[in-house]
Protein backbone atom coordinates (compact mmCIF):
# COMPACT_ATOMS: atom_id res chain seq x y z
CA UNK A 1 0.00 0.00 0.00
CA UNK A 2 2.89 2.53 1.24
CA UNK A 3 4.54 1.26 -2.14
CA UNK A 4 1.45 2.29 -4.61
CA UNK A 5 1.01 5.80 -2.81
CA UNK A 6 5.00 6.48 -3.13
CA UNK A 7 4.98 5.40 -6.90
CA UNK A 8 1.81 7.71 -7.46
CA UNK A 9 3.27 10.68 -5.69
CA UNK A 10 6.44 9.80 -8.12
CA UNK A 11 4.18 9.49 -11.05
CA UNK A 12 2.24 12.80 -10.19
CA UNK A 13 5.84 14.46 -10.32
CA UNK A 14 7.61 13.38 -12.74
CA UNK A 15 4.31 13.59 -14.94
CA UNK A 16 3.64 17.00 -14.33
CA UNK A 17 7.24 18.47 -14.62
CA UNK A 18 7.28 16.41 -18.13
CA UNK A 19 4.04 18.44 -19.24
CA UNK A 20 4.93 21.64 -17.45
CA UNK A 21 8.78 21.91 -18.55
CA UNK A 22 8.52 19.62 -21.77
CA UNK A 23 5.71 18.28 -23.60
CA UNK A 24 3.91 22.05 -23.38
CA UNK A 25 6.60 23.51 -25.51
CA UNK A 26 6.33 20.71 -27.62
CA UNK A 27 2.96 21.18 -30.42
CA UNK A 28 3.23 19.16 -32.99
CA UNK A 29 2.15 20.76 -36.43
CA UNK A 30 0.93 24.14 -34.23
CA UNK A 31 -2.26 22.14 -33.23
CA UNK A 32 -1.61 18.64 -31.87
CA UNK A 33 -0.78 18.85 -27.89
CA UNK A 34 -0.09 14.85 -26.12
CA UNK A 35 -1.33 15.29 -22.07
CA UNK A 36 0.49 12.23 -21.06
CA UNK A 37 0.16 13.40 -17.37
CA UNK A 38 -3.50 11.76 -18.01
CA UNK A 39 -1.71 8.67 -16.50
CA UNK A 40 -1.68 9.92 -13.16
CA UNK A 41 -4.97 9.46 -13.21
CA UNK A 42 -5.45 6.53 -15.01
CA UNK A 43 -2.15 4.64 -12.49
CA UNK A 44 -4.40 5.02 -9.90
CA UNK A 45 -4.82 2.27 -7.49
CA UNK A 46 -8.42 0.20 -8.06
CA UNK A 47 -9.19 0.00 -4.40
CA UNK A 48 -8.90 3.91 -3.99
CA UNK A 49 -12.58 5.15 -3.37
CA UNK A 50 -13.91 7.60 -5.53
CA UNK A 51 -13.99 10.82 -3.27
CA UNK A 52 -10.57 9.64 -3.60
CA UNK A 53 -10.37 9.42 -6.94
CA UNK A 54 -12.29 12.80 -7.71
CA UNK A 55 -10.07 14.89 -5.30
CA UNK A 56 -6.81 13.53 -6.94
CA UNK A 57 -8.11 14.44 -10.12
CA UNK A 58 -9.09 17.76 -8.93
CA UNK A 59 -5.49 18.67 -7.60
CA UNK A 60 -3.95 16.77 -10.20
CA UNK A 61 -5.59 19.31 -12.94
CA UNK A 62 -5.27 22.34 -10.88
CA UNK A 63 -1.80 21.98 -10.50
CA UNK A 64 -1.78 21.50 -14.11
CA UNK A 65 -3.90 24.84 -14.69
CA UNK A 66 -1.61 26.70 -12.48
CA UNK A 67 1.47 26.00 -14.60
CA UNK A 68 -0.28 26.10 -17.59
CA UNK A 69 -2.64 29.17 -17.25
CA UNK A 70 -5.69 27.74 -18.45
CA UNK A 71 -7.55 28.17 -15.18
CA UNK A 72 -10.09 25.31 -14.98
CA UNK A 73 -10.00 23.97 -17.95
CA UNK A 74 -7.66 20.83 -17.18
CA UNK A 75 -9.65 20.53 -13.71
CA UNK A 76 -13.04 20.06 -15.39
CA UNK A 77 -11.28 17.76 -17.42
CA UNK A 78 -9.73 15.17 -14.98
CA UNK A 79 -12.55 15.46 -12.64
CA UNK A 80 -14.43 14.25 -15.66
CA UNK A 81 -12.09 11.36 -15.98
CA UNK A 82 -11.94 11.25 -12.08
CA UNK A 83 -15.74 10.34 -12.13
CA UNK A 84 -15.83 8.09 -14.98
CA UNK A 85 -12.82 6.00 -14.52
CA UNK A 86 -14.17 3.54 -11.36
CA UNK A 87 -17.35 3.14 -13.99
CA UNK A 88 -15.09 2.27 -16.60
CA UNK A 89 -12.64 -0.19 -14.07
CA UNK A 90 -16.22 -2.18 -13.30
CA UNK A 91 -17.24 -2.60 -16.94
CA UNK A 92 -13.75 -3.71 -18.33
CA UNK A 93 -13.43 -6.46 -15.16
CA UNK A 94 -12.82 -9.65 -16.11
CA UNK A 95 -15.26 -11.99 -15.54
CA UNK A 96 -13.82 -13.34 -12.22
CA UNK A 97 -12.71 -9.67 -11.25
CA UNK A 98 -9.36 -7.86 -10.50
CA UNK A 99 -7.17 -9.87 -7.96
CA UNK A 100 -6.47 -8.05 -4.84
CA UNK A 101 -3.31 -5.87 -5.88
CA UNK A 102 -3.52 -5.24 -9.59
CA UNK A 103 -2.35 -2.71 -10.92
CA UNK A 104 -3.77 -1.09 -14.28
CA UNK A 105 -1.07 -1.68 -16.64
CA UNK A 106 0.22 -3.39 -19.37
CA UNK A 107 2.66 -5.68 -17.52
CA UNK A 108 -0.61 -6.85 -14.93
CA UNK A 109 -3.47 -6.70 -17.63
CA UNK A 110 -2.06 -7.06 -20.87
CA UNK A 111 -1.83 -4.76 -24.09
CA UNK A 112 -5.45 -5.30 -24.99
CA UNK A 113 -7.10 -4.27 -21.94
CA UNK A 114 -4.93 -1.25 -21.33
CA UNK A 115 -5.11 0.12 -25.01
CA UNK A 116 -9.03 0.10 -24.26
CA UNK A 117 -8.92 1.53 -20.84
CA UNK A 118 -6.58 4.29 -21.51
CA UNK A 119 -7.18 5.04 -24.90
CA UNK A 120 -10.98 5.36 -24.32
CA UNK A 121 -10.69 7.52 -21.37
CA UNK A 122 -7.80 9.72 -22.70
CA UNK A 123 -9.77 10.33 -25.87
CA UNK A 124 -12.74 11.19 -23.51
CA UNK A 125 -10.30 13.80 -21.50
CA UNK A 126 -9.00 15.27 -24.65
CA UNK A 127 -12.29 15.93 -26.10
CA UNK A 128 -13.53 17.46 -23.28
CA UNK A 129 -11.06 19.15 -22.53
CA UNK A 130 -10.44 20.77 -25.84
CA UNK A 131 -13.99 21.33 -26.21
CA UNK A 132 -13.87 23.09 -22.96
CA UNK A 133 -10.86 25.14 -24.72
CA UNK A 134 -12.80 26.29 -27.64
CA UNK A 135 -15.70 27.07 -25.60
CA UNK A 136 -17.83 26.56 -28.92
CA UNK A 137 -19.35 23.85 -30.83
CA UNK A 138 -18.67 26.56 -33.85
CA UNK A 139 -15.54 24.53 -35.21
CA UNK A 140 -16.53 21.00 -34.36
CA UNK A 141 -14.62 18.88 -36.87
CA UNK A 142 -11.32 21.32 -36.40
CA UNK A 143 -11.80 20.45 -32.28
CA UNK A 144 -12.77 16.93 -32.76
CA UNK A 145 -9.16 15.70 -35.22
CA UNK A 146 -7.39 17.94 -32.84
CA UNK A 147 -8.61 15.62 -29.79
CA UNK A 148 -8.28 12.25 -31.63
CA UNK A 149 -4.58 12.94 -33.15
CA UNK A 150 -3.25 14.66 -29.34
CA UNK A 151 -5.20 11.40 -27.60
CA UNK A 152 -3.34 9.12 -29.80
CA UNK A 153 0.02 11.09 -29.39
CA UNK A 154 -0.75 11.09 -25.34
CA UNK A 155 -1.51 6.91 -25.58
CA UNK A 156 1.80 6.56 -27.37
CA UNK A 157 3.59 8.60 -24.70
CA UNK A 158 1.74 6.82 -21.97
CA UNK A 159 2.59 3.05 -23.17
CA UNK A 160 6.60 4.17 -23.87
CA UNK A 161 6.42 5.98 -20.12
CA UNK A 162 4.89 2.58 -18.90
CA UNK A 163 8.13 0.56 -20.40
CA UNK A 164 10.75 3.01 -18.97
CA UNK A 165 9.46 2.38 -15.56
CA UNK A 166 9.17 -1.37 -15.63
CA UNK A 167 7.88 -2.51 -12.52
CA UNK A 168 8.27 -6.62 -12.56
CA UNK A 169 4.78 -8.30 -13.13
CA UNK A 170 3.30 -8.95 -9.34
CA UNK A 171 3.69 -12.75 -8.10
CA UNK A 172 1.37 -13.54 -5.16
CA UNK B 1 -35.09 10.57 5.64
CA UNK B 2 -33.39 7.34 5.93
CA UNK B 3 -34.04 6.83 2.07
CA UNK B 4 -32.86 10.60 1.37
CA UNK B 5 -29.63 9.48 3.30
CA UNK B 6 -29.36 6.10 1.40
CA UNK B 7 -29.87 8.03 -1.95
CA UNK B 8 -26.99 10.87 -1.03
CA UNK B 9 -24.42 8.11 0.17
CA UNK B 10 -25.15 5.60 -3.01
CA UNK B 11 -24.66 8.87 -5.26
CA UNK B 12 -22.22 10.69 -3.46
CA UNK B 13 -19.69 10.17 -6.04
CA UNK B 14 -22.15 12.00 -8.41
CA UNK B 15 -22.86 14.94 -6.32
CA UNK B 16 -18.88 15.52 -5.57
CA UNK B 17 -18.44 15.44 -9.32
CA UNK B 18 -21.04 17.49 -10.32
CA UNK B 19 -19.44 19.71 -7.59
CA UNK B 20 -16.30 19.51 -8.37
CA UNK B 21 -17.11 20.22 -12.05
CA UNK B 22 -18.88 23.09 -11.10
CA UNK B 23 -16.12 24.82 -9.12
CA UNK B 24 -13.65 23.86 -12.17
CA UNK B 25 -16.25 25.48 -14.69
CA UNK B 26 -16.39 28.30 -12.27
CA UNK B 27 -12.50 29.01 -12.11
CA UNK B 28 -12.85 28.65 -16.60
CA UNK B 29 -15.33 31.17 -16.70
CA UNK B 30 -14.38 33.76 -14.46
CA UNK B 31 -10.14 33.13 -14.75
CA UNK B 32 -9.95 33.45 -19.04
CA UNK B 33 -11.23 36.27 -20.46
CA UNK B 34 -12.73 34.43 -23.53
CA UNK B 35 -14.79 32.08 -22.20
CA UNK B 36 -16.07 34.75 -19.52
CA UNK B 37 -17.07 36.43 -22.60
CA UNK B 38 -18.34 33.42 -24.36
CA UNK B 39 -19.95 32.61 -21.26
CA UNK B 40 -21.81 36.00 -20.90
CA UNK B 41 -22.71 35.88 -24.23
CA UNK B 42 -24.49 32.66 -23.91
CA UNK B 43 -25.99 33.94 -20.89
CA UNK B 44 -27.50 37.34 -22.65
CA UNK B 45 -28.84 35.46 -25.35
CA UNK B 46 -30.65 32.99 -23.18
CA UNK B 47 -31.99 35.51 -20.85
CA UNK B 48 -32.69 38.17 -23.93
CA UNK B 49 -34.42 35.07 -25.55
CA UNK B 50 -36.75 33.76 -22.64
CA UNK B 51 -37.64 38.35 -21.95
CA UNK B 52 -38.71 38.02 -26.08
CA UNK B 53 -40.62 35.29 -25.53
CA UNK B 54 -42.75 36.51 -22.48
CA UNK B 55 -42.72 39.91 -23.64
CA UNK B 56 -44.77 38.23 -26.81
CA UNK B 57 -47.46 37.32 -24.29
CA UNK B 58 -47.48 40.31 -22.22
CA UNK B 59 -47.29 42.92 -24.54
CA UNK B 60 -50.77 42.36 -25.69
CA UNK B 61 -52.23 43.32 -21.89
CA UNK B 62 -50.87 46.99 -22.70
CA UNK B 63 -51.91 47.23 -26.15
CA UNK B 64 -54.84 49.52 -25.01
CA UNK B 65 -52.31 51.82 -22.65
CA UNK B 66 -50.08 51.68 -25.68
CA UNK B 67 -52.64 52.68 -27.84
CA UNK B 68 -53.15 55.95 -26.12
CA UNK B 69 -49.87 56.55 -26.18
CA UNK B 70 -49.19 56.73 -29.46
CA UNK B 71 -52.04 58.58 -30.50
CA UNK B 72 -51.17 61.43 -28.37
CA UNK B 73 -47.47 61.03 -29.64
CA UNK B 74 -48.57 61.31 -32.88
CA UNK B 75 -50.43 64.57 -32.19
CA UNK B 76 -47.60 66.34 -30.41
CA UNK B 77 -45.58 65.55 -33.39
CA UNK B 78 -48.55 66.76 -35.50
CA UNK B 79 -48.29 69.76 -33.88
CA UNK B 80 -44.81 70.08 -34.52
CA UNK B 81 -44.98 69.91 -38.45
CA UNK B 82 -43.94 73.17 -40.27
CA UNK B 83 -47.72 72.86 -41.51
CA UNK B 84 -49.02 73.31 -38.19
CA UNK B 85 -47.29 76.91 -38.62
CA UNK B 86 -47.64 80.38 -40.80
CA UNK B 87 -43.85 80.91 -40.52
CA UNK B 88 -43.60 84.32 -39.13
CA UNK B 89 -39.83 83.95 -39.41
CA UNK B 90 -38.90 87.46 -40.86
CA UNK B 91 -36.16 87.76 -43.44
CA UNK B 92 -32.93 86.59 -43.52
CA UNK B 93 -30.81 85.83 -40.15
CA UNK B 94 -27.89 87.92 -39.93
CA UNK B 95 -24.99 86.18 -38.44
CA UNK B 96 -22.54 88.54 -35.81
CA UNK B 97 -18.98 88.17 -36.26
CA UNK B 98 -16.46 90.30 -35.13
CA UNK B 99 -14.02 89.88 -37.32
CA UNK B 100 -15.68 89.32 -40.61
CA UNK B 101 -18.72 90.92 -42.02
CA UNK B 102 -21.23 89.05 -43.46
CA UNK B 103 -21.85 89.92 -46.73
CA UNK B 104 -23.97 87.37 -48.26
CA UNK B 105 -27.21 85.72 -46.50
CA UNK B 106 -29.29 82.93 -47.86
CA UNK B 107 -32.68 82.17 -47.47
CA UNK B 108 -34.61 78.98 -49.05
CA UNK B 109 -37.07 79.06 -50.97
CA UNK B 110 -39.29 76.68 -52.96
CA UNK B 111 -39.99 77.38 -56.84
CA UNK B 112 -43.55 76.80 -56.90
CA UNK B 113 -44.15 77.82 -60.72
CA UNK B 114 -41.51 77.73 -63.60
CA UNK B 115 -41.15 77.09 -67.29
CA UNK B 116 -38.86 76.94 -69.93
CA UNK B 117 -39.75 76.59 -73.02
CA UNK B 118 -41.09 80.35 -73.51
CA UNK B 119 -38.82 82.87 -75.36
CA UNK B 120 -38.90 84.43 -72.17
CA UNK B 121 -38.91 81.92 -68.91
CA UNK B 122 -39.36 82.85 -65.29
CA UNK B 123 -39.79 81.29 -62.02
CA UNK B 124 -42.54 81.91 -58.68
CA UNK B 125 -40.91 81.34 -55.58
CA UNK B 126 -42.81 81.38 -52.41
CA UNK B 127 -41.14 83.70 -50.50
CA UNK B 128 -41.66 87.47 -50.77
CA UNK B 129 -41.43 91.04 -48.68
CA UNK B 130 -42.80 89.20 -45.83
CA UNK B 131 -39.55 87.42 -45.83
CA UNK B 132 -37.81 90.24 -46.84
CA UNK B 133 -36.75 89.42 -50.50
CA UNK B 134 -36.58 92.29 -52.71
CA UNK B 135 -35.36 92.93 -56.31
CA UNK B 136 -32.04 92.47 -58.01
CA UNK B 137 -31.28 89.23 -55.11
CA UNK B 138 -29.21 86.38 -56.78
CA UNK B 139 -31.23 82.67 -56.92
CA UNK B 140 -28.88 79.84 -56.71
CA UNK B 141 -29.36 76.59 -56.39
CA UNK B 142 -26.45 73.74 -55.36
CA UNK B 143 -23.72 76.88 -56.00
CA UNK B 144 -24.95 77.19 -59.16
CA UNK B 145 -26.72 80.77 -60.79
CA UNK B 146 -30.11 80.47 -61.56
CA UNK B 147 -31.51 84.25 -62.07
CA UNK B 148 -32.04 87.52 -60.70
CA UNK B 149 -35.88 88.28 -58.51
CA UNK B 150 -37.70 90.72 -60.70
CA UNK B 151 -41.05 91.08 -59.19
CA UNK B 152 -42.02 90.80 -55.26
CA UNK B 153 -45.49 90.58 -53.69
CA UNK B 154 -46.05 90.02 -50.51
CA UNK B 155 -45.70 86.33 -50.36
CA UNK B 156 -44.21 85.44 -53.75
CA UNK B 157 -41.89 86.63 -55.57
CA UNK B 158 -40.91 86.54 -59.53
CA UNK B 159 -37.41 85.19 -60.80
CA UNK B 160 -35.77 86.12 -63.70
CA UNK B 161 -33.81 83.13 -65.12
CA UNK B 162 -30.44 83.04 -67.42
CA UNK B 163 -33.26 81.72 -69.72
CA UNK B 164 -34.59 85.54 -71.03
CA UNK B 165 -34.20 87.78 -73.44
CA UNK B 166 -32.96 90.80 -70.83
CA UNK B 167 -30.98 88.21 -68.55
CA UNK B 168 -27.19 89.85 -68.47
CA UNK B 169 -25.04 87.60 -66.10
CA UNK B 170 -21.84 89.28 -65.25
CA UNK B 171 -19.40 85.63 -66.03
CA UNK B 172 -15.96 84.73 -66.36
CA UNK B 173 -13.49 81.83 -67.37
CA UNK B 174 -12.80 79.99 -64.15
CA UNK B 175 -9.05 79.09 -65.53
CA UNK B 176 -8.38 82.14 -67.49
CA UNK B 177 -10.33 84.94 -65.47
CA UNK B 178 -11.62 86.57 -68.86
CA UNK B 179 -15.11 88.10 -68.15
CA UNK B 180 -17.76 88.51 -70.55
CA UNK B 181 -21.74 88.04 -70.25
CA UNK B 182 -24.39 85.50 -70.25
CA UNK B 183 -27.21 85.54 -72.54
CA UNK B 184 -29.57 83.78 -73.66
CA UNK B 185 -30.86 83.45 -77.76
CA UNK B 186 -33.87 81.52 -76.86
CA UNK B 187 -33.63 78.22 -78.31
CA UNK B 188 -32.38 75.72 -76.25
CA UNK B 189 -32.96 75.32 -72.38
CA UNK B 190 -29.75 73.72 -71.72
CA UNK B 191 -27.33 76.14 -73.72
CA UNK B 192 -26.80 79.55 -73.20
CA UNK B 193 -24.34 82.32 -74.59
CA UNK B 194 -21.35 84.14 -73.43
CA UNK B 195 -19.84 86.82 -75.14
CA UNK B 196 -17.19 89.35 -74.87
CA UNK B 197 -14.38 86.83 -74.67
CA UNK B 198 -11.30 88.28 -76.52
CA UNK B 199 -10.54 86.16 -79.62
CA UNK B 200 -7.03 85.76 -78.70
CA UNK B 201 -7.59 83.31 -76.09
CA UNK B 202 -7.18 80.27 -75.48
CA UNK B 203 -10.18 77.98 -74.35
CA UNK B 204 -10.98 74.85 -74.67
CA UNK B 205 -14.04 72.66 -74.75
CA UNK B 206 -15.62 71.88 -71.18
CA UNK B 207 -13.89 75.20 -69.35
CA UNK B 208 -15.68 76.10 -66.64
CA UNK B 209 -17.86 79.71 -65.90
CA UNK B 210 -18.33 80.96 -63.09
CA UNK B 211 -20.20 84.24 -61.99
CA UNK B 212 -18.28 87.31 -61.08
CA UNK B 213 -19.63 89.67 -58.76
CA UNK B 214 -19.55 92.81 -60.90
CA UNK B 215 -23.22 93.32 -60.38
CA UNK B 216 -23.63 92.27 -56.84
CA UNK B 217 -26.06 89.73 -57.63
CA UNK B 218 -24.31 86.21 -56.41
CA UNK B 219 -21.38 85.72 -54.82
CA UNK B 220 -18.19 84.62 -56.49
CA UNK B 221 -17.95 81.51 -58.46
CA UNK B 222 -21.31 80.34 -58.79
CA UNK B 223 -20.97 78.26 -61.53
CA UNK B 224 -22.73 79.04 -65.04
CA UNK B 225 -21.38 76.39 -67.14
CA UNK B 226 -19.14 74.76 -69.27
CA UNK B 227 -17.95 75.77 -72.44
CA UNK B 228 -19.85 73.71 -75.77
CA UNK B 229 -18.36 75.44 -78.45
CA UNK B 230 -17.13 78.43 -79.96
CA UNK B 231 -16.28 80.99 -82.90
CA UNK B 232 -14.86 83.70 -83.00
CA UNK B 233 -16.11 86.71 -84.74
CA UNK B 234 -13.73 88.92 -86.91
CA UNK B 235 -15.42 91.65 -87.01
CA UNK B 236 -15.62 92.51 -83.15
CA UNK B 237 -12.58 90.69 -81.93
CA UNK B 238 -14.70 88.36 -79.45
CA UNK B 239 -15.86 85.02 -79.33
CA UNK B 240 -18.94 83.75 -79.58
CA UNK B 241 -19.34 81.39 -76.85
CA UNK B 242 -22.00 78.51 -76.80
CA UNK B 243 -22.28 77.70 -72.53
CA UNK B 244 -23.70 74.50 -71.93
CA UNK B 245 -25.42 75.55 -68.42
CA UNK B 246 -24.59 73.65 -65.39
CA UNK B 247 -27.84 74.31 -63.69
CA UNK B 248 -30.92 72.33 -65.03
CA UNK B 249 -33.91 75.09 -65.47
CA UNK B 250 -36.38 71.61 -65.69
CA UNK B 251 -36.37 70.88 -62.52
CA UNK B 252 -35.94 74.02 -59.91
CA UNK B 253 -37.39 72.87 -56.75
CA UNK B 254 -35.04 74.17 -53.71
CA UNK B 255 -33.15 76.89 -54.49
CA UNK B 256 -31.68 79.92 -52.38
CA UNK B 257 -32.15 83.62 -52.23
CA UNK B 258 -28.98 85.49 -52.09
CA UNK B 259 -29.05 88.65 -50.42
CA UNK B 260 -25.45 90.57 -50.99
CA UNK B 261 -25.70 93.04 -48.06
CA UNK B 262 -23.38 95.49 -49.80
CA UNK B 263 -25.14 95.13 -52.98
CA UNK B 264 -26.91 98.89 -52.99
CA UNK B 265 -23.05 100.08 -52.09
CA UNK B 266 -21.86 98.77 -55.38
CA UNK B 267 -25.03 99.78 -57.72
CA UNK B 268 -24.57 103.14 -55.83
CA UNK B 269 -21.04 103.21 -57.20
CA UNK B 270 -22.03 102.15 -60.81
CA UNK B 271 -24.35 104.58 -61.00
CA UNK B 272 -22.26 107.62 -60.07
CA UNK B 273 -19.54 106.50 -62.38
CA UNK B 274 -22.20 106.25 -65.01
CA UNK B 275 -23.10 109.48 -64.49
CA UNK B 276 -19.33 111.03 -65.24
CA UNK B 277 -19.01 112.48 -68.44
Amino acid sequence: MIGAIVGSFGRFIFLILLQVLVLNHVALADHFYPYPYLLILLALPFELPRWADLFIAFITGITLDIFTRTMGMHTTACVFIGFLRPIFVRFLAPREGYEFGTRPNIQDLGWVWFITYAGTLTLLHHLFLFFVESFTLAQFWFTLGKAVVSSILSLLLMIVFQFLSITPKRVD
Amino acid sequence: MKNLINFLTNYYAVFLFLLLELIGMSLVVSNNTYHNIRFMNWTADFSGGLYDFTNNFTEYLSLKQSNVQLAEENAALKRMMPKSYFSTENGFMPITDTNLTQQFQYQPAKVIYSTVHKRNNYAIINKGKANGIEPEMGVIINNQAVGVITEVSEHYATVMPILHASSRTSAQLKTQEFFGLITWNGYDADTAQLSDIPSHVDIAQGDTIITRQASGIYPEGMLVGTVASWKADPSTGFYNIQVDLACDFRKLHHVYVVKNAFQEELIELQEKEEELP
